[in-house]
C-alpha cells in the first residue's frame, strides 16, 4: 500500500466513506456495495443490543434501586430552595386546628419539628379521601410522621401528600393533670379531662364553646365545624351533664382550650361527676387560685343588690371573701329569702378576681348550700330611724307616694304614718319589676338604711325585697 | 426599573453564550447561579436575579438552536429542530437554518408583547375553564401523539410477518420508548434518585439520557461530517411562509407555556398538524417562535397579575424566593424579554459564524466527543453517581427511536404518563403495583 492510498484508507476509518470504493457507508460494518469489512466500527446490531439491555435490566435495575433508596428525612430548617420538589419525609407534632374543604377535599395542617419551624402539609382529593376512610386524619397535638412533594414558596413552605400510607400518626396517651397549673408550654399536650358540663356558647356559626369545671378548674372545649364535618355532629349537650373530654390544649389568647381529635373523644354521663371540692378556709384563698374551684362555708355578715344580682359578704371566721350571685343563681335557689344576713351556708363556685378583689361565683343553685336560714329581719317604723342605722337591713311597711326617676333608676316615697323614707331602685331593678310601682299603693319592702346627702333612704337589695300588697 | 432591563440583558449576553455549549440546559445553570447567589450575593434584590433570569431564558430559548442544528444536540423542545436542521446542514444551508428559526423566535416575542395588555385579563379566566378539563386534554394529547404514527415500510421484506414487522417495528418502538420512559419517570417522580439537596434538578439525568446523548450518539456512529455552510445575502423564505410559521409556533407555543407537562416540541408538534405545515422553512420557522412563546412565555405567566402561574422550570426556581406582587412589574418583565431577544437573536448569527469556524478547526468528531464529555460531567456534577446511572438507563430508552425509526417525541413519556396517570388518580395505583410506596 503506498503513502497516497494509506492517507486515504487512514482518512476513510475516520470518516463514514468505504475506503475500499469511496462511497457513503454511514455507520455499516460491511460497505453495502463493494462489500468490504470496514475497520473500527461499532456494529449497529451491538449498539442496538446495548441499548435494548439499557432500556430494559437497567430500568429493572433502577426500579429495584429505587425501591431500596430511603426517604430522605429532613427537619425543616433543613429544607432550602434548591429542594422544591424533593420527595422528602419530615417528623413533627400538629400544632394548630386543621382545616378541611369538604367540596375539594382539600385537607391541610400545621406540622412543626423539634426545631420550632413549621410546615404546611396538604392532601387533595384522592388521598383526602383515602385518610377519612381508613380514619387517618391528624389531629392537633398528634405526632406525625410524612412523606411528601416539597413546594417551596418566597413566603412558605409546604408538603403535599401523594400518598396516603405515606401519613404515619402516633396520637400520645392522653395525661391528666391540674387545669389551673397549664401554661403556653403546654401547647400541644394531649389531656383528659372529666367534669361538668357549665356554659355553652357558639360565638359564631361553625364554633361550639363547651365550658367544663372540674375540682382544679374551668377549661374550655373547642368544636369548629372542621371537626364535625370530619368526625360526625356533637352529640346534644346539656348544662350541669357529666363530660370526659380527652383532647390537645391549645391557647385563645392566653387561655388555654381544649381540641378533641375525634367528636367521640366528648363522652357524656347523665350525671355529673361527683367530685369532692376540698373545704377550705376563706384566710387561704388567694390572687394565685383565679380560675379555681373552691368550697367555703360561714355566715353572710352582709348583703348588697347590684346590677344583675346580688352580692354577699361571707365570714369563716377566719377572713371574709364577696359571693356572688347572679339573677339566675339567687332566683333558683329553693328559697331565696333565706339567703340573707345572718344564713349559715356551704357554698362552691369559681374564684374569679374583680378589681383586685377576690369573689366566690357560683355557677347555679346546687353549689349553694344554706344550713341554717337567715333570721327574721326587724319590721320598724320610719320614725325610729336615724343615721346611726346606716348598714341596717330593716322591714318598711307602708304607702307609696309618686315615682320620681334620676339618671340610674327611680325613687319612690314611702309613708308609714309615723314618717316618710325614699325608697331607691336602681334601673336594672326597675326593669325587672311585674309592674310599675303606683302612689297610693301598699308596699311592704325590706332593705339596706343609707345616708345620702344627709337624707336617709331605702335601698332593696332584690326583687325579693319588694312586696306590692296585692301580688 | 431600568437597571432591572440591564440586567436582564446581561442575563441574555450570559445565556447567549451558555446556550452554545451542547447540551447545557439554561435551568442547569439557573439552578447552578440560584445556589451560588443564596450562598454569597444573599442581599441582592430578588428582583434583580429574577430579571437576570428574564434575560437568560430570553437569550437561551433564542440561541439553542444552534446546538440543535451544527451539533444535533436538542433539549426537549428543539427535538423538531434536528431533523430539518440537519437537513438544511447537508444541504450547506445552517445558517439559514438559524435566522429562520430565529425570526419565527422574534415573532413569537413579538406575539408575546402583542397578548400583554389582554393577558392580566383574559389568562385567568382561561385557567379556571380549563382547569377541571387537564386531565382528560392530557390524555388525548398522549392518544393523538401514539395514534398520528403511521407504519413505515419499504416492503422489501417478505410478504408476512416479516413485511409486517418492517412495517411495524418504528410504531413498537415508539410505543416502547413512550411505556419505558413513563416507566422511568414513574420510578424518579415516586423515589427520586439524585441528591435531596438538587431535587429541583431531579430529571435533569434523564432529559439529558433521553434528548441529547442519543444524538451525539447517532453523531458518533454516523460519522458524518460538517460540509461547508454558506452565509446567505438573502433568505429562501417569502413573507407568507414566514407568517405562516410564526402563527403556527406562536400557537403551539402558547398552548405548551400554558398547559402543564406539555413542552415546546409537543405543542409546536400539535400546532404543525393543526395548521396543516409541509413547508420545512415554515416548519423551522414555527419551532424557533414554539419554544421561544414556550420558555418565555411561560415565565412571562408568572408575572402575569392575576394570575402568577408557575410553568417551567425557571419559574419554579424563582418562586421559591421571589412573588411579582406589583402589576407593573409584567409589563416591565415584557419589555425586558423583548430586548433580551433582540440582542440574543443578534447573538446568535455571530454565533453560529463561530461555531461553523470551530467545527472546521476541531472536526465534527472531536466536537461530538467534547459534547458526550460535557454530558457526562454536567450530570455527574449537578447530579452524582446516582445520576449517571439514570442517564445511562435513560440514553439506552432514547436510542430506541433513533435505531429503529421512529419519533423522538415518544421520550415525553417521562413526564406525559406519570402526571397523566396522576391526573385521573391512577398513578397510586400503579405505584402500588410497582412497590414504590
Amino acid at each position: 500500500m503506498d503513502n497516497a492510498q494509506s492517507a486515504k484508507h487512514s482518512k476513510s476509518t475516520k470518516t463514514s466513506n468505504c475506503p475500499s470504493c469511496g462511497r457513503f457507508v454511514g455507520p455499516y460494518s460491511v460497505c453495502p456495495y463493494c462489500g468490504a469489512h470496514l475497520q473500527g466500527r461499532i456494529s449497529v446490531r451491538v449498539v442496538k443490543t446495548v441499548a435494548i439491555l439499557l432500556a430494559t435490566v437497567g430500568l429493572a435495575f433502577l426500579w429495584w434501586l429505587a425501591r431500596h433508596t430511603p426517604i430522605p428525612t429532613l427537619s425543616i430548617t433543613e429544607v432550602q430552595g434548591s429542594m422544591n420538589l424533593a420527595y422528602v419525609q419530615v417528623a413533627g407534632k400538629v400544632v394548630r386546628s386543621l382545616s378541611y374543604d369538604p367540596e375539594s377535599h382539600y385537607l391541610s395542617f400545621w406540622l412543626a419539628d423539634e426545631t420550632g419551624q413549621e410546615i404546611w402539609v396538604a392532601a387533595y382529593r384522592d388521598v383526602t379521601q383515602a385518610l377519612l376512610d381508613t380514619g387517618r386524619v391528624p389531629a392537633l397535638g398528634d405526632e406525625v410522621s410524612v412523606a411528601g412533594t416539597l413546594r417551596i414558596r418566597e413566603d412558605f413552605t409546604a408538603l403535599t401528600l401523594n400518598i396516603p400510607e405515606h401519613l404515619i400518626i402516633t396520637r400520645p396517651e392522653p395525661v391528666e393533670v391540674q387545669l389551673d397549673s397549664l401554661t403556653l408550654l403546654d401547647a400541644g399536650l394531649r389531656l383528659r379531662v372529666a367534669g361538668e358540663v357549665g356554659q355553652l356558647t357558639t360565638p359564631y356559626a361553625g364554633l361550639t364553646l363547651i365550658a367544663v369545671r372540674t375540682a382544679s378548674g374551668e377549661i374550655t372545649v373547642a368544636v369548629d365545624e372542621v371537626l364535625t364535618t370530619l368526625s360526625g355532629p356533637l352529640p346534644e349537650i346539656i348544662a350541669g351533664q357529666g363530660i370526659e373530654v380527652v383532647g390537645a390544649v391549645s391557647f385563645y389568647g392566653d387561655r388555654p382550650q381544649l381540641v378533641p381529635a375525634d367528636v367521640r373523644d366528648i363522652q357524656l354521663t347523665e350525671r355529673p361527676v361527683q367530685e369532692v371540692i376540698p373545704l377550705m378556709e376563706i384566710s387561704n384563698l388567694s390572687l394565685s387560685m383565679e380560675r379555681s374551684w373552691v368550697r367555703v362555708r360561714g355566715e353572710i355578715v352582709k348583703l348588697q343588690g347590684l346590677k344583675g344580682g346580688v352580692k354577699a359578704t361571707l365570714d369563716d371566721g377566719t377572713a371574709q371573701v364577696i359571693v356572688l350571685l347572679w339573677e339566675r343563681v339567687y332566683a333558683a335557689l329553693p328559697d331565696a329569702t333565706a339567703f340573707d344576713v345572718g344564713a349559715q351556708l356551704e357554698l362552691e363556685g369559681e374564684l374569679q378576681v374583680y378589681n383586685g378583689e377576690l369573689e366566690i361565683v357560683p355557677e347555679s343553685a346546687t353549689g349553694v348550700s344554706i344550713s341554717q336560714n337567715a333570721p327574721g329581719v326587724p319590721w320598724v317604723e320610719i320614725s325610729s330611724l336615724s343615721a346611726q342605722d346606716a348598714g341596717q337591713v330593716v322591714c318598711l311597711r307602708g304607702v307609696l307616694g309618686e315615682p320620681v326617676g334620676f339618671s340610674a333608676g327611680i325613687k319612690v316615697p314611702l309613708d308609714d304614718g309615723t314618717g316618710e323614707i325614699p325608697v331607691l331602685l336602681w334601673s336594672n331593678m326597675v326593669a325587672q319589676l311585674p309592674r310599675q310601682p303606683v302612689g297610693g299603693e301598699l308596699l311592704e319592702v325590706t332593705g339596706e338604711v343609707s345616708v345620702y346627702r344627709g337624707e336617709l333612704e331605702l335601698i332593696p337589695r332584690s326583687l325579693l325585697d319588694w312586696h306590692l300588697a296585692g301580688e | 426599573m431600568l437597571a432591572l432591563l440591564g440586567w436582564s440583558l446581561l442575563g441574555a449576553l450570559l445565556a447567549s453564550l451558555l446556550a452554545v455549549i451542547p447540551a447545557l440546559h439554561i435551568y442547569n445553570v439557573a439552578g447552578f447561579m440560584l445556589l451560588l447567589y443564596h450562598r454569597w450575593f444573599p442581599t441582592l434584590p430578588p428582583e434583580c436575579v429574577t430579571f437576570l433570569f428574564l434575560g437568560m431564558i430570553a437569550g437561551y430559548a433564542m440561541v439553542n438552536t444552534l446546538p440543535s442544528i451544527f451539533f444535533s444536540v436538542p433539549d426537549d423542545s428543539t427535538v423538531f429542530i434536528v431533523l430539518p436542521g440537519q437537513k438544511y446542514l447537508l444541504q450547506h444551508r445552517g445558517y439559514e437554518a438559524v435566522i429562520l428559526s430565529g425570526i419565527g423566535g422574534l415573532g413569537g416575542l413579538l406575539a408575546l408583547v402583542a397578548l400583554s395588555p389582554f393577558a392580566a385579563r383574559w389568562l385567568p379566566v382561561l385557567r379556571e375553564i380549563l382547569n377541571p378539563h387537564v386531565g382528560w386534554i392530557l390524555w388525548t394529547i398522549i392518544a393523538y401523539m401514539l395514534l398520528s404514527e403511521w407504519p413505515k415500510g419499504s416492503e422489501r421484506a417478505a410478504p408476512g410477518w416479516r413485511r409486517w414487522f418492517e412495517s411495524w417495528k418504528s410504531l413498537l418502538a415508539g410505543l416502547a420508548t413512550f411505556l419505558l420512559s413513563g416507566l422511568m419517570g414513574f420510578i424518579l417522580m415516586y423515589r427520586p434518585l439524585v441528591p435531596v439537596a438538587v431535587a429541583f434538578q431531579n430529571l435533569l439525568p434523564a432529559f439529558v439520557g433521553l434528548f441529547a446523548v442519543p444524538w451525539v450518539i447517532q453523531n458518533l456512529l454516523s460519522r458524518s461530517e460538517l460540509p461547508e455552510q454558506y452565509i446567505p445575502v438573502d433568505l429562501d423564505a417569502p413573507v407568507d411562509v414566514l407568517l405562516r410559521g410564526i402563527a403556527s409556533g406562536v400557537m403551539g407555543g402558547l398552548f405548551a407555556a400554558f398547559f402543564p407537562v406539555v413542552t415546546g416540541g409537543i405543542g409546536g408538534f400539535l400546532a404543525g398538524h393543526a395548521t396543516a405545515q409541509q413547508d420545512e422553512r415554515a416548519f423551522i420557522v414555527s419551532q424557533g417562535a414554539s419554544k421561544v412563546v414556550y420558555y418565555v412565555g411561560g415565565f412571562l405567566l408568572f408575572f402575569v397579575p392575576g394570575l402568577y402561574l408557575t410553568r417551567g422550570g425557571m419559574a419554579w426556581m424563582i418562586s421559591t424566593f421571589y412573588t411579582p406582587y406589583d402589576p407593573v412589574l409584567y409589563y416591565w418583565a415584557t419589555a425586558a424579554v423583548l430586548l433580551a431577544g433582540v440582542l440574543a437573536f443578534f447573538l446568535s448569527l455571530g454565533f453560529a459564524r463561530g461555531i461553523m469556524f470551530l467545527v472546521r478547526q476541531l472536526g465534527y468528531r472531536h466536537v461530538s466527543w467534547l459534547t458526550l464529555g460535557l454530558l457526562g460531567f454536567i450530570v455527574l456534577g449537578m447530579t452524582g453517581p446516582k445520576g449517571v446511572l439514570v442517564c445511562l438507563v435513560a440514553t439506552g430508552i432514547g436510542l430506541i427511536p433513533v435505531l429503529w425509526g421512529s419519533r423522538r417525541m415518544n421520550a415525553m413519556g417521562v413526564l406525559l404518563l406519570p402526571i397523566g396517570l396522576n391526573m385521573i388518580g391512577a398513578g397510586d395505583t400503579l405505584a402500588r403495583l410497582l412497590r414504590l410506596l
